[in-house]
């Protein structure tokens, strides 16, 4: 089963944060307090929607044919994702 | 086919693609109205926007000019605004080829016209009124996907969307109007 990383807490809606990381391999156990990468922070779609861009080698042409959607149609998406990143980007600094 | 295909076929053809197949359809569309005398763009006054009428008293060029110089003020003016409105990176091929794609539906009405029955009528008939009926019904399917070519060719949303595209429809209809006056 695929599972899911919970974003935002489902108490208070707000953004969650890293209190402990944890090594399989060796059980050391790491606990601090860290904010998730903004990428982490995004939806699925949009995460996976980002790794299949780079894969293309940043070509919106590749991902359109890829996708089995028009040119600006798979812009408009990207730029949604960049406004969503710039948002969030603004959010940390504040 | 499904629905949204009907109405918002940009999301998935666009560019060079819809460019060739909506020049293709413009080129039917210029013949069929040519052979049935059906033009588009001579209302006189600027309460005939949109508005149709018939006569075969024109050569194939004049019929040319009222497609072509329809689609392209169309297209300049959704171009210039959304050069001015998108903060998007937008391509004018995608323009040129998702208005020009949006002109198809208006080749319902010369079609219609090439059936027997609607080949000559008088001024008031049902024939007459059946081809306006349809000839708006196809208009209203040209408009919705012009406006969803400008959506998203230029990547607009809510008022910026709405106010820019009427605006540029409006502007185009009458700007069509006025060179086909003066060159006709």
């Amino acid at each position: 089963m695929n599972k899911r990383l919970p974003l935002r807490c489902p108490s208070c809606e707000n953004l969650l944060q890293v209190k402990q990381l944890f090594c399989d391999s060796c059980k050391t156990e790491v606990t601090g307090l860290y904010s998730l990468p903004i990428i982490s922070q995004l939806s699925t779609e949009d995460q996976k929607f980002i790794l299949d861009f780079v894969k293309a080698s940043g070509s919106l042409k590749i991902m359109a044919q890829n996708l089995k959607l028009s040119y600006p149609t798979v812009r408009n998406l990207l730029d949604e994702i960049i406004n969503d990143i710039n948002n969030l980007d603004t959010d940390e600094k504040q | 086919m499904r629905s949204s295909n009907l109405y918002n076929p940009f999301i998935k053809i666009a560019g060079f693609k819809s460019f060739i197949i909506g020049l293709i359809g413009l080129l039917i569309t210029t013949y069929l109205a040519f052979k049935t005398g059906t033009h588009f763009k001579t209302g006189t006054y600027f309460r005939d926007l949109f508005i149709i009428d018939y006569a075969k008293d024109s050569d194939y060029w004049v019929f040319l000019t009222e497609s072509l110089s329809n689609w392209l003020f169309v297209s300049t003016f959704l171009y210039i605004s959304g050069l001015i409105l998108s903060k998007s990176k937008i391509r004018i091929i995608d323009i040129l080829g998702t208005t020009l794609l949006s002109l198809i539906p208006l080749i319902i009405t010369p079609l219609i016209r090439m059936l027997p029955v609607f080949q000559s009528f008088m001024h008031q008939s049902w024939q007459r009124d059946t081809i306006e009926g349809v000839y708006y019904i196809s208009l209203a399917w040209t408009i919705i996907l012009l406006f969803n070519a400008y959506k998203i060719s230029c990547n607009l949303k809510n008022e910026r969307l709405i106010t820019s595209f009427i605006i540029s429809i409006v502007l185009s209809e009458i700007c069509t109007k006025l060179f086909i006056k003066l060159i006709v």
